[in-house]
């Protein structure tokens, strides 16, 4: 026999039972959203709530660089610059990232900001058209000793960043070392940062000569 | 198989009822009833073709524009949509849950089976079950509150202790935010503090950073629980001197005042 049409008090009856299920499903999704660690649905939100978090700023996006598995953003505010690395665990949601900052001081020509794998070298002297990263692996393997990086482009003003994935054992740049050289336009080195201890004093490494 | 004068009949009536959505349901009844009378009609008169006998189903349902204003009265096209619509929304709500749950699904279901910290929902308890009673000096409500949107810092409670001639403060920060996914903010590392008498007791990135023989700092711990508005941490800062009458928490990382909470202290030399 077919289906008769609804009538008025059925209808009512099946919307009282949709609103019921309505509020149930309501009150679940916002128990998941609440209880979520990965609870941004954009980029921008993302970089905003790890700001927050972090307590830092809001700074302003001096720059973006987007990797196979992580977004790094570039951050100033006022005097400080941070690195604000973002990921997506899944390809839904965005999870609050990792920042850190430093507070930039004019007298040094070179300063350093390490974020996991990403170092950031903000120069302070106009001179400086390259900058060199030379940091250390303890251990053997593919990855172990000493590697050597070179930028001759700031990232953007007198930001330098260096990224180093897939080129770390584990832990950070900062966990076995790193010195930094700055270069004059015509090749040559006009400042250097001081050898790290643990190369001359306990390992006794022969460190990479100045270009 | 409906005949054409049933088809046409049940058009015209469907012409005035306004929710179409209906339309189908109303042919399908009003068929039903027109082919039973139909074939009622064959039995009780042999002599009946099956055309006639259609005829005067039809004929007998009567006026279509009658019968379809009628029937338009009690199928609402507001309610009608409204339910239709709502409906598809209910749906909707259910596929984003269901995709939510794949995707979180670890997640969700520790969520749902992890019990509350005892501790978290009652700080005081910490006291209680971390502190030795024979090393309390003091413990007090201190009500200090910060604010830097989005949150606020609050300190209820305060212990004084002492640990081999060591004054120690335990305090137990509660930390709100509107924004739950905002719970959890990273200063622990470094939190600073200083007191009324002159002294800077460094944070743990500074601690470790100068000199790790170095007996006074701030410690943060882990968060105490996990609720979306409420966070709890607790604040050790070790080798206080006994002379401070106050101490004040700070958080300058950036180079801008993001925490600067301000507590009294009991218990010390002026206390006697």
């Amino acid at each position: 026999m077919a289906k008769g049409p609804a009538t008025l008090t059925t209808r009512r009856r099946r919307l009282a039972v949709d609103l019921l299920l309505f509020l149930v499903l309501l009150a679940l999704l916002a128990f998941l959203f609440l209880s979520s660690e990965n609870p941004y649905l954009t980029e921008k939100q993302a970089l905003k709530g790890t700001q927050a978090v972090s307590l830092y700023g809001p700074g302003k996006t001096l720059a973006r660089a987007e990797y196979d598995s992580h977004i790094v953003y570039l951050l100033q505010d006022g005097n400080s610059y941070a690195l604000c690395r973002l990921s997506r665990p899944d390809p839904l949601f965005w999870s609050n990232g990792y920042l850190d900052a430093v507070t930039n001081d004019p007298d040094y020509p070179m300063m350093p900001l390490i974020n996991i794998d990403s170092l950031l070298v903000i120069c302070n002297d106009p001179e400086i058209a390259q900058v060199e990263l030379v940091y250390y692996i303890y251990g053997g393997g593919k990855d172990g000793g000493f590697h050597v990086l070179r930028q001759t482009e700031p990232l953007v003003e007198n930001c330098w960043l260096f990224p180093c994935h897939g080129s770390l054992a584990t832990g950070t740049i900062d966990d076995d070392g790193f010195l930094l050289r700055g270069y004059d336009a015509n090749g040559a080195l006009i400042h250097e940062t001081a050898v790290p201890e643990v190369w001359t004093d306990f390992w006794d490494l022969t460190i990479p000569e100045a270009r | 198989m409906p005949s054409n004068s049933f088809e046409s009949f049940c058009g015209r009536v469907c012409s005035f009822v306004r929710f179409s959505p209906d339309h189908d349901a109303i042919t399908a009844e009003l068929t039903a009833h027109l082919e039973d009378h139909r074939d009622a009609l064959l039995e009780l008169r042999s002599g009946l073709t099956q055309e006639e006998a259609e005829e005067a189903a039809v004929k007998a349902m009567g006026d279509p524009e009658e019968l379809g204003r009628a029937l338009n009265e009690s199928h609402s096209p507001l309610l009608g949509w409204f339910q239709i619509w709502f409906q598809a929304v209910v749906w909707f709500l259910s596929a984003i849950i269901v995709i939510f749950c794949l995707f979180h699904l670890p997640d969700t279901l520790e969520n749902l089976t992890s019990k509350p910290d005892s501790v978290s929902s009652d700080p005081a308890l910490y006291f209680e079950r971390q502190v030795y009673p024979d090393d309390l000096v003091t413990q007090y409500e201190a009500n200090a509150v910060y604010q830097d949107p989005p949150y606020i810092y609050t300190i209820e409670q305060v212990a004084i202790e002492n640990y081999s001639g060591a004054r120690y403060v335990e305090c137990i920060l509660q930390i709100t935010q509107p924004n739950p996914w905002l719970r959890c903010p990273a200063f622990g590392y470094d939190l600073w503090a200083e007191d009324d008498v002159g002294n800077r007791y460094p944070s743990t990135r500074e601690w470790r950073a100068l000199d790790e023989t170095i007996y006074s700092k701030v410690k943060v711990s882990t968060p105490m629980g996990d609720f979306p508005f409420t966070t709890h941490y607790c604040l050790t800062v070790t080798n206080v001197d006994p002379a401070a009458t106050q101490l004040t928490f700070r958080f300058d990382r950036y180079g801008e005042i993001r925490l600067s909470l301000t507590v009294p202290l009991k218990g010390g030399q002026a206390d006697g």
